[in-house]
């Protein structure tokens, strides 16, 4: 017979996946509408927002709760605390696949899109975002690192674009609004790298308890 | 149970000892007093007798002190107390209303037994009329039963304590005797038991038990085999969730989909092994709301329909989640290939249609110039033949499709087929400059004439369709009589290797732009495959950009042609 702390703390973990989930198909869909033009799916990954957010309260109380009524120490601490600090990066996802998503609505971009590497950096930040969501869902230490690691990647990629969108403007000053947006896009990709980072780097310290290198509580 | 033997001896110790002093404590009673009466009676006569006529108050007070146990009192007639050995007997009552007094007067004797003031003993009183008149009476005190058993109080409890111990020792002994062969019992064969005669029933009843579970266990292991062997074995993917989503089982098939290994997910959440969107939400959508969902999934290259069934007994509270995977890689195939057919279909009789129309419009509003009404009506001719043409080849088809037996089923000379089509189609390749051969010796195969025929004459014209100037096409027959071999080569253009795979395929065509300058309708060779496949013949294709292009038809060897067999290509 299990106790009521663990199966709260099982919980916890089951709606940290979903939620997990959530984000990954928010910025898939939003990215395939960058990409292919779809606005419908651009409009599934904005209503994805709201059910994150709602998911994120979700996960904050019943982390609250375990934290006040359980008073866990060590291991089940750092989960519960890790998780805390993870649902805050899953909801900045979640924010930014919407941002994205309303600027596919709003102007057509997939035909300049194709044109420079911001479908790699799609990919590239969806593979971290998975991988990172995999590396808590596994336990894996070694996945989470490579997540870390993998940051470097997108943010090259990110200059990439940059340069790239930078080379358009001179041959052709008078394109407008387009590179524009599709230099906002590219940094909210790039965060959402960073986000994942910050996912993959609470993992490793659920996991062994140290942040960043430093040995926390 | 120790406990219980050791009170129910102790009781019974207790029980007996105390009925033993009760009788000995009465028995003792009795005697004691019928000796003290009888005492007090013989001291009574020995002193009336010794009592001179008148008596002497020194005699009393001599025989009072002699024994100080009993009470001495003479007793005037009147009742008036003249001497007492006790008390002053100026300070007592009259005696005469004591009752062994009245007895003495009237009788001579009389004898009363009272309580004395103090509890536990009892005062025997003698009274007797002495010849003057005077009345003697003697008193004398004796134990009451109460005080008997006061004295063995004792005793008794000195008694009590090592039959206490002895109690104890017996019970723990006596239950040991009673709980060791219950603990030595062989439960597997309890028959086969040596024990006290008292258990036989217990020990019959736990074998007829142990046999109706023995039955019970085998009719569920029974059923457990037979649905492990059905779930092992089925072909779509198995999960039993709880209400929780966490894996209970996983047959194959479903592990292999999600790349698991069935023992090391029990009881893991379902959405570790897979999260993606559609089947998260199917999954919840079940365990929440208990309503059927269902999610497609693409996995390894291969479609899968998942249906989340949701278990719930009596409406109540949904208690698991049944999962289903089912491949649908094939349907999904073969719904877009009908999607592509009839997109193709529509594109190429629209073609046609769309200059047919047009030629029509210009003749209608006179837009032609009289000189061009004759190519105009020609062009439309052509086109309409085209149409024609291709909705023959697709009733062909069709009727091929259905078709699952030969219509026609007799021996065929392949030679004679083969010159057939070299004739049927000698003015065309003349008109292209292109020579027809026929090689090889005549083989016999069975078969539909016109429908083999059909086939050979598919494959040459495509052979000479796409062949090059002053090319050749060549039948040759092959192969011995148990498996003969059409073979129809050009020198031709060739198939580059990528599309090789995919001719065969309706409308398929290597170099879309070519299709009307040749004239064909893109199902030749599709046609051509369905006539093989009826024969149960392979077709299969070498080719060589530029070289040109072989397509071999082997027929079956007659040994292999059994029914049923599928002649897939």
């Amino acid at each position: 017979m299990r106790n009521r702390f663990d199966e709260q703390l099982e919980s916890l973990n089951n709606s940290l996946i979903r939620m997990g989930a959530l984000c990954e198909s928010a910025i898939a869909n939003a990215t395939k509408a960058l990409l292919e033009g779809d606005r419908t799916l651009a409009g599934r990954a904005i209503e994805a927002d709201s059910e994150i957010d709602q998911a994120e309260r979700e996960v904050e109380s019943l982390c609250l709760k375990l934290l006040l009524q359980q008073q866990p120490v060590a291991r089940d601490l750092r989960q519960i605390s890790s998780a805390l600090k993870m649902i805050t990066d899953m909801e900045r996802i979640g924010d930014q696949a919407s941002d994205i998503s309303e600027m596919v609505m709003s102007v057509e971009l997939d035909p300049a899109a194709h044109a420079i590497h911001i479908g790699d950096m799609a990919r590239a930040t969806i593979g971290m975002v998975t991988d990172s969501i995999d590396a808590y869902v596994r336990r894996d230490l070694a996945l989470a690192r490579r997540v870390i690691e993998a940051d470097d990647v997108v943010d090259n990629l990110f200059l990439t674009v940059k340069s790239e969108l930078l080379a358009g403007l001179k041959i052709n000053p008078a394109e407008g609004e387009a590179p524009l947006d599709l230099l906002m896009i590219a940094k909210y990709y790039e965060r959402i790298g960073d986000h994942a980072t910050n996912i993959a780097e609470w993992v490793e310290f659920s996991i062994t308890g140290v942040h960043k290198g430093e040995l926390l509580g | 149970m120790r406990k219980r033997i050791f009170h129910s001896m102790l009781l019974l110790a207790v029980v007996t000892i105390l009925t033993g002093a009760i009788l000995s404590g009465a028995v003792a009673h009795a005697v004691l007093t019928e000796r003290v009466h009888a005492e007090v009676r013989s001291e009574a006569r020995i002193i009336s007798r010794l009592l001179p006529e008148g008596g002497t108050q020194e005699l009393f007070a001599e025989a009072g002190r002699a024994n100080p146990a009993t009470r001495l009192t003479l007793i005037a007639p009147d009742g008036t107390v003249l001497f007492d050995s006790v008390a002053d007997p100026a300070t007592m009552e009259n005696h005469a209303d004591r009752p062994e007094v009245q007895l003495a007067m009237q009788v001579g004797t009389g004898a009363e037994t009272r309580n004395s003031g103090t509890l536990g003993s009892r005062t025997y009183y003698y009274a007797m009329k002495l010849e003057n008149g005077q009345i003697l009476r003697m008193a004398a005190a004796s134990d009451s039963i109460w005080n008997i058993f006061f004295r063995q109080a004792g005793g008794l409890l000195a008694a009590m304590l090592p039959v206490l111990a002895f109690a104890a020792w017996l019970a723990q002994r006596q239950t040991r005797g009673i709980i060791a062969p219950l603990l030595t019992l062989d439960l597997e064969h309890p028959k086969e038991n040596d024990v006290y005669e008292e258990l036989s029933p217990l020990l019959l009843r736990m074998d007829r038990q142990r046999e109706e579970i023995g039955r019970q266990i085998e009719t569920l292991d029974k059923k457990q085999q037979e649905f492990t062997a059905i779930t092992e074995n089925m072909r779509e993917g198995l999960a039993v969730l709880d209400g929780n989503l966490q894996v209970l089982s996983l047959n194959r098939s479903a592990a292999a989909l999600f790349g698991v290994s069935a023992d090391e997910v029990r009881g893991r959440y379902f959405l570790t092994l897979n999260r993606s969107e559609p089947l998260a939400r199917a999954l919840t959508r079940a365990a929440a709301e208990g309503k059927v969902g269902s999610a497609g999934l693409t996995m390894a290259g291969r479609s899968y329909q998942l249906v989340a069934t949701p278990v719930r007994p009596e409406r109540g509270r949904v208690e698991g989640v049944v999962l289903l995977a089912l491949d649908v890689t094939e349907q999904k195939q073969a719904e877009a290939l009908r999607r592509e057919f009839t997109a193709n279909v529509s594109h190429e009789l629209k073609t046609p249609l769309t200059s047919i129309s047009g030629y029509a419009e210009m003749i209608e509003n006179g837009i032609a110039k009289q000189v061009d009404v004759v190519p105009f009506a020609a062009r439309i001719h052509s086109e309409a033949t085209r149409m024609i043409q291709l909705v023959e080849d697709l009733l062909e088809l069709s009727k091929l499709d259905e078709r699952e037996e030969l219509p026609n089923n007799r021996s065929v000379s392949l030679l004679e087929v083969a010159n057939r089509v070299a004739v049927r189609l000698g003015e065309l390749a003349d008109r292209r400059g292109i020579t027809i051969e026929v090689t090889g010796s005549d083989k016999t195969v069975q078969g539909d004439p016109t429908l083999l025929e059909e086939l050979a004459a598919n494959l040459c014209e495509n052979g000479i369709k796409y062949n090059r100037e002053g090319g050749r096409v060549t039948i040759a027959l092959s192969g011995d009589d148990a498996a003969p071999c059409l073979q129809v080569s050009d020198t031709g253009v060739g198939i580059p290797k990528e599309h090789q795979a995919r001719v065969f395929e309706r409308f398929y065509r290597v170099d879309k732009s070519r299709s009307k300058e040749t004239g064909g309708t893109g199902l030749g060779l599709s046609i051509a495959k369905h006539i093989a496949q009826l024969h149960r013949a392979a077709l299969s294709l070498t080719s060589e950009v530029g070289r040109g292009t072989t397509i071999t038809v082997q027929f079956p060897t007659e040994q292999k042609q059994c029914p049923g067999e599928d002649g897939e290509s």
